[in-house]
């Protein structure tokens, strides 16, 4: 009787262990994938602004580029190893959100970098920060919704006032889309693999 | 009387893969070998019972290259069996 008791508490334990297990191991993802492209969203465009301060060339906004190159090839190159392990309803609908959010701002950047319209760093946050609102809102994250609400403001206020905001100071437009990017995704980033560790008490 | 708790679930293998499957919409094996801690051995013989059973869904996809990939989903039939189940050990705890 007691051994039955014991095993039927075991199998308890275990479903439950199980449950977490996964669960911490879908929020490390997420915040793995916000913070490879969070960080690469803050350093390229640093990268940028610090050659443009000292040549003074526009090609290096060319850079820009290497955001969505280098993401799109550390995820394949994760991919390889482990292949797509695990999905959830969840990791499917953030997927698409910023797929969709990405592609859009790689096509952005491709088009006015053809057409000289400056305005692409702003848009591209703006997207982004919409993206987050609804990543926020499917993760029901309250302070994921209002950072990216704060951004959407921001981005706003930015391209209603670009000549204000340009002139304030010398590309002060790259350094607003860096910091957006540090409150919108390298902070939650972190936020979300320290949640995830706390949770099951492994940290 | 309390009633008997299913013998395919009370395996702790077994029990351990339905309850990744529970909260994920699919999961490969590799990925329930990592969380399980199994051997492939045993594992997909405790795949194989849980598949006889309806409880799950088995999809093994074959490339090229030879290389095969096993997507696991839970079904409905085990989802309503993993939670029977809950249900009975909690009644044997008196919780």
């Amino acid at each position: 009787m007691e051994n039955s008791r014991n095993q039927a508490e075991e199998n308890l334990r275990v479903i439950a262990e199980m449950i977490n297990l996964t669960k911490r191991n879908k929020d490390i993802d997420l915040g793995n994938l916000f913070l490879l492209w969070g960080y690469l969203c803050v350093l390229v465009p640093l990268a940028v602004y610090a050659m443009l301060l000292v040549t003074g060339n526009e090609k290096w906004k060319l850079l820009y580029f290497a955001i969505a190159a280098v993401g799109c090839l550390v995820t394949f190159i994760n991919r390889i190893g482990r292949e797509k392990a695990v999905t959830t309803h969840i990791s499917h609908i953030i997927e698409d959100i910023l797929y969709v959010t990405g592609t859009t701002s790689v096509l952005i950047v491709i088009f006015c970098s053809e057409t000289g319209f400056q305005y692409y760093l702003v848009i591209t946050q703006l997207i982004f920060s919409i993206g987050v609102r609804i990543i926020g809102g499917v993760l029901e994250d309250r302070r994921m919704k209002f950072i990216s609400v704060f951004v959407i403001c921001i981005s706003g206020i930015e391209f209603g006032y670009f000549d204000f905001f340009k002139g304030l100071y010398t590309n002060m437009d790259i350094l607003v889309f860096a910091c957006s990017f540090a409150l919108m995704m390298v902070l939650p980033g972190y936020r979300l693999k320290r949640q995830a560790y706390r949770d099951v008490q492994l940290k | 009387m309390l009633k008997e708790l299913d013998p395919l679930l009370h395996s702790q293998l077994r029990l351990a893969v339905m309850s990744v499957l529970l909260s994920v919409d699919e999961a490969e094996f590799v990925y329930l070998k990592e969380q399980t801690g199994a051997t492939a051995g045993n594992l997909s013989v405790q795949i194989d019972k849980l598949s006889e059973a309806g409880y799950i869904d088995v999809q093994k996809i074959v490339y090229t290259n030879r290389k095969t990939r096993t997507v696991c989903r839970i079904s409905e039939k085990g989802r309503q069996a993993l939670a029977e189940y809950v249900r009975t050990l909690k009644e044997y705890l008196n919780l």
